[in-house]
């Protein structure tokens, strides 16, 4: 299945991180964060084009910029 | 780390770390273990906040280190290479790793690495009510066998679980070391650790004992440029005939993704456990959090919200300081009445009234009252912080910062300088990304603060038509904010290159903070700032008034003085401004504090009153030359409680000066362009 940026999904749709699309420093932030591939990702809020806000782990709620979502490629809905 | 190093050889006592991911009650947990006695400095080289305390147990005393809150134990940022290296080249007895038992994978994926470096743990299982109320049942008894560490379920911030985990601890303290946790890293990679490891021993084996081979092995596999340093540092030729060969050779294999690759093993694990340990009954959610974010980041809401927050916290601790700066106030005026009416009782020489009146009692305090306004900052951004606001703050205000090179969280610090440029540079601190904050830091003195308006109003109400001065002194406001967004993105590009880190923030949930946490925070910070600040504003005070008495017999800041002859000196270099030497001597007083450039201005004229002092200026100076003095009073050298600060928050004499530097020049040049377009504009 396609993946597409985090940052072009909508509220309440689901995922599962493919890709991390950004240099090592960004990379490993992400990771940290738990943006590890293969973690569910749910879009809880956008901020109002801010940016994204999104539950991952089923529990941990994080925001990112427009610019850190769109680095990060989500794979179809679970 | 000499200090600590020898704390923990005091006879018989122990040190421990606490380690831990960001918003699961660490200070909570800090302060529960030690109480109000805690020491707030700057871990050496790097401005990261260090905590330590101590308390006692069954006769033992436990020094306790509190490490920065962090994700992860990478060398990416200051926070997480202070916290790996204490625990490394300190060796406490034992770490406390506090865990959010509501959120356990990402918690297990710093507790993984913690077990990887060979540390001795104490799992503290924190907010299970969190966890029950979600719906989780965790096997604590499982997860203490699994991680081969004990394991003591927690209530922090309801004071529970407190007694099991000091138990914990001292027993911990007592056993002996756990043999390595070793997360498997799959055949391939696990052949080349082994290779790798091998390598280090036989070549670099003080290192090697230090930080363990397999730790030493996944970390260069990691392309860990502090390691890498460590090994270089050990013997060059290792590292370069030897090593980058085979990491190289690794990376053909793995591709550059080997981080990703060790990162995905390393949940790998977590999750495992998580799926041993926990039981889901339900899926609840955080239903409240959730519908308060979609208010408080909400499109249209969420920046009208902001400022009102802003707005209030101003007020909070400006306005709502105000009747306590006034009793402080008051106090320090008995205070000196008491002490001049003493002085001549005992017939004190007059240089020691003079020193003890001027500089100690009049010089530090202006700065004191100062006092209760600080407080009140810390209290107000610890309760922004400890509530779960910051985070969201940071978001909301991202795009619109970035714009201006600016981080979310540096508006904060801005709308505090200005009230007063003292906490306004210390509200950087929130910001966790160096090269942001050290450009909020050095841009927070453009900022005009409450002594600075006060000066711009005495000014504008002496040289302009009263429907004028208005505009006037918002004129310099307007200057101020263009100036902020200038010069920032200007530091943003030159001075700190490189691009902004990505906005990846942890929305913890909202909770409200408990007044015992937030008198603890503020209280120490308060203490801290005293200690530091307190003694270089005390030198200064000193050498002010020495400036401006003596030689001795010389009138108090006259043209003989020092100061004066100082003000004679500087007159030609001021003079392209139209400042005179008396102009010149009230900028230096105000090096004090800038309310004091009136009064300065008082003496050189010798005109006590205000009104007749507006009028005898309005007789020496054109309006353009005072427009021009209040330009220079906006931009240049902040006070020096403010450069204490800046010293403090940068840790860097370097970047002190440069910030000091930078605003002498710029106040220079704004001033001679004032100059400059007014005279084209025909005005004198």
């Amino acid at each position: 299945m396609d993946t597409r940026p985090l940052s072009d999904m909508g509220i309440g749709e689901k995922g599962v991180v493919a890709e991390l699309a950004c240099g090592r420093l960004a990379r490993q932030r992400f990771l940290d964060m738990g943006f590890n591939p293969g973690t569910e990702i749910e879009v809880v809020g956008t901020g109002g084009g801010r940016g994204m806000i999104v539950r991952i782990k089923g529990c941990c709620t994080v925001a990112l910029g427009f610019g850190a979502a769109s680095k990060i490629l989500v794979r179809g809905s679970v | 780390m000499a200090k600590t190093n020898r704390d923990k050889k005091k006879k018989g006592s122990k040190l421990i770390a606490i380690a831990g991911n960001p918003n699961t009650g660490k200070s909570t947990l800090f302060n529960g273990l030690t109480g109000v006695e805690q020491e707030i400095g700057n871990w050496p080289g790097v401005t990261v906040e260090k905590k330590s305390g101590s308390f006692d147990c069954k006769g033992k005393r436990i020094q306790v280190v509190d490490l920065p809150g962090t994700y992860s134990l990478t060398a990416f940022s200051a926070d997480e290479l202070v916290a790996r290296n204490f625990i490394v080249e300190e060796k406490p007895d034992v770490v406390v790793n506090i865990v959010d038992a509501s959120n356990l994978e990402r918690n297990l994926y710093l507790t993984t690495q913690l077990k990887e470096m060979h540390a001795n743990l104490v799992i503290a299982l924190n907010m299970m009510d969190v966890a029950e109320r979600r719906g989780f049942t965790i096997d604590t008894e499982k997860l203490s066998e699994i991680l081969d560490a004990p394991v003591v379920p927690m209530i922090a911030s309801k004071g529970k679980g407190f007694r099991e985990l000091r138990k914990a601890i001292l027993n911990e303290c007592k056993s002996h070391a756990h043999p390595l946790l070793k997360v498997d890293y799959g055949r391939d990679l696990e052949a080349k650790i082994k290779e790798l490891e091998d390598h280090i021993s036989a070549h670099a084996s003080p290192l090697a004992e230090k930080y363990g081979a397999r730790w030493l092995a996944v970390k260069l596999l990691e392309n860990d440029k502090e390691i890498i340093r460590a090994i270089k540092k050990q013997d060059t030729d290792i590292y370069d005939k030897s090593l980058k060969n085979f990491m190289e050779k690794a990376e053909q294999i793995f591709g550059d993704s080997l981080d990703l690759h060790i990162a995905d093993r390393r949940y790998g694990f977590a999750n495992g456990i998580v799926r041993k340990v926990v039981s889901v009954r339900s899926t609840a959610r955080r239903r409240r959090s959730d519908r308060l974010d979609q208010v408080l980041t909400n499109a249209y809401l969420g920046i009208p919200l902001f400022l009102l927050i802003m707005f209030m916290t101003y007020q909070l601790v400006f306005i709502g300081g105000a009747p306590i700066v006034a009793i402080v106030e008051g106090l320090l005026g008995v205070i000196a009445s008491q002490a001049e009416s003493f002085l001549l009782a005992i017939n004190a020489p007059s240089w020691a009234s003079g020193l003890i009146l001027s500089a100690l009692i009049e010089g530090v305090g202006n700065v004191l009252v100062f006092l209760p306004n600080i407080m009140l900052l810390f209290a107000a951004i610890a309760f922004l912080e400890d509530s779960g606001y910051m985070a969201r703050a940071a978001f909301v205000m991202d795009r619109v910062m970035a714009k201006m090179g600016l981080h979310g969280k540096a508006f904060i610090s801005l709308v505090i300088g200005l009230g007063c440029n003292v906490p306004g540079v210390m509200a950087a601190r929130t910001i966790k990304e160096d090269s942001d904050r050290m450009v909020a830091v050095l841009i927070n003195s453009l900022v005009p603060c409450s002594a600075r308006m006060e000066v711009f109003i005495f000014l504008a109400g002496a040289f302009f038509a009263p429907q004028v001065a208005g505009w006037v002194v918002f004129s310099m406001l307007l200057m101020s904010f263009v100036l902020v967004f200038v010069i920032g993105k200007l530091f943003r590009k030159f001075l700190f290159p490189g691009e902004a880190a990505p906005l990846v923030i942890e929305l913890p949930p909202y909770k409200l903070p408990t007044l015992k946490g937030l008198a603890i925070h503020t209280w120490n910070r308060t203490k801290a700032f005293v200690e530091k600040a307190g003694t270089f504003i005390f030198i200064v005070a000193i050498l002010i008034w020495f400036l401006a008495s003596y030689p001795s017999g010389v009138e108090y800041g006259g043209a003989e003085s020092y100061i004066g002859l100082l003000g004679h000196a500087f007159e030609p270099l001021m003079a392209p401004l139209g400042f005179d030497w008396k102009a010149t001597v009230a900028l230096i007083f105000g090096f004090l504090a800038k309310e004091v450039v009136i009064a300065a201005f008082g003496v050189l004229y010798g005109v006590g009153e205000e009104a007749t002092l507006q009028a005898a200026m309005a007789q020496v100076w054109t309006p353009l030359q005072a427009y021009a003095f209040m330009v220079f009073t906006l931009l240049y050298v902040p006070c020096f409680a403010t450069v204490a600060v800046i010293k403090q928050e940068t840790n860097s004499w370097k970047w002190t000066l440069f910030a000091v530097g930078y605003l002498l020049v710029l106040a220079w040049l704004a001033a001679y362009a004032v100059i400059l377009v007014g005279s084209f504009l025909g005005y004198a």
